[in-house]
């Protein structure tokens, strides 16, 4: 039951990325629900979960949007390793979660936009990175840490159930 | 390989990830979709679908509600463009009247005689703000093929790099790599329409590159594609130049479309017909 919740959660972050945020947004300023919601996971379950469902739901993206398939689940593995890495300190709170997130959720677009860069495209990347993707991720890490406090709570309710 | 993934999740993600990133390596280009990216899009597309006409039904809603002004604008500008277009509808008729009787004379083949066009509704949009890619609903069972020209009623939008049974993903021209072979409508000078232009941060529209020295361009004027090499359809309309300056004799021109690339809803593929060998 637990499995199919996370399942159907995951798949309705992936449509309202693709389909409800892509149209309503503001000046392209939006969070990924889908990686917030795998950040979540890896701290609220476990590491691996976090990465299993990071590789299904960035692939379930790419699939219905994007063309180079596999670019996204891999840059949300390699987001959650880190997140993964600085879990194990043991200082998460959902303010530390929020701020680690964004930051992770921006380095990802960086390392895209330099990527885009590096090709020879010529967009203002500093510029988009500024005003559309930093206010994107701090969406992005408000929905996260959000994400963390509800799954924790549900987790513990649970448990107590159980015991 | 169980016992790993819970010991050291870390080194089969690690290799998850090389492979992610060489499958992104191999699926970058124009190509036809594999089974289980249509598999995965059929089952995926009604519900896509769905939210999509949700997510629209809510936004108009919310923009009726907060900007009831702007929404009058547009019913005044609306109300007069369909005017406009009545009055060059009876025009029309005239010309296209003559036009096809000067062409018999002639013998003289219209570049849009063999156009057919296949309607399709866009069901997603890439979520990253580094990606210029649309998902529409038309595949290969509609006739749609790699390579082909996509427009809407504002002008061209871009051409289908991905195609699927019932679906298939198309790059705007918004794409940087994206170079089209242009024409002015005017004066029928060929150009090159390539890169991005932008002030302060804000997409302004489309260069205009490889203009000839004598070129008579002005503001307002029409640029259609030229059909020039393998790119697009000839006669398909661009934009309109916005801006004009001349550096060391070279001219420098900003060409703007007016296709709404965000709010995009429906889209035409075009689809060439060959005609048959008398």
């Amino acid at each position: 039951m637990r499995r199919v919740t996370r399942a159907l959660l995951l798949l309705c972050c992936v449509f309202f990325d693709t389909a409800v945020l892509a149209r309503i947004n503001l000046w392209g300023i939006a969070p990924s629900l889908v990686f917030a919601l795998v950040c979540a996971y890896t701290l609220t379950d476990s590491p691996q979960l976090g990465l299993l469902c990071a590789a299904a739901g960035g692939l379930m993206v790419d699939l219905l949007c994007n063309t180079a398939i596999g670019l996204t689940p891999a840059l949300y593995m390699l987001a959650l390793l880190a997140l993964a890495a600085l879990a194990k300190r043991r200082f998460f709170k959902p303010f530390f979660l929020f701020l680690t997130v964004s930051a992770l959720f921006f380095a990802m677009q960086a390392l895209l936009a330099a990527g885009h860069s590096l090709l020879g495209q010529v967009r203002p990347y500093g510029r988009v990175l500024l005003l559309v993707q930093a206010p994107s991720a701090l969406l992005t890490g408000g929905v996260s840490a959000w994400f963390y406090k509800v799954i924790k709570k549900r987790n513990e309710k649970k448990q107590t159930y159980e015991n | 390989m169980k016992k790993l993934w819970k010991q050291k999740p870390w080194l089969i993600a690690l290799v998850a990830v090389a492979l992610f990133f060489v499958l992104a390596g191999l699926t970058s280009g124009t190509r036809k979709a594999s089974t289980a990216e249509n598999l995965f899009a059929a089952a995926a597309q009604p519900a896509q679908g769905f939210v999509g006409r949700v997510t629209d039904a809510v936004s108009d809603f919310f923009l009726r509600v907060f900007s009831p002004n702007a929404l009058g604008a547009e019913n005044a500008q609306l109300r007069a463009r369909a005017e406009e277009a009545e009055r060059k509808a009876l025009l029309y008729e005239a010309v296209a009247r003559e036009n096809a009787r000067l062409s018999e004379l002639l013998d003289y083949t219209s570049p849009y005689a063999n156009m057919r066009f296949i309607a399709a509704s866009v069901t997603a949009r890439s979520a990253n703000a580094f990606v210029d890619t649309l998902t529409i609903r038309a595949g290969s069972q509609q006739g749609v093929r790699e390579r082909m020209a996509v427009v809407c009623e504002n002008g061209l939008v871009g051409r289908v790099v991905e195609v699927g049974l019932s679906w298939s993903k198309v790059r705007t021209i918004q794409n940087e790599n994206m170079r089209i072979p242009v024409q002015i409508e005017r004066t029928r000078d060929e150009a090159m329409l390539g890169g991005l232009v932008y002030h302060q941060g804000l997409f302004l529209g489309f260069q205009l590159d490889f203009l000839p020295e004598d070129a008579d361009l002005r503001v307002g004027d029409v640029i259609l594609t030229s059909g020039e090499g393998d790119s697009f359809p000839k006669g398909l309309v661009v934009g309109t130049v916005i801006s004009v300056t001349q550096e060391n004799g070279v001219h420098l021109a900003t060409v703007s479309s007016r296709v709404d690339f965000i709010r995009l809803e429906e889209v035409l593929v075009v689809r060439e017909v060959e005609e048959p060998n008398p």
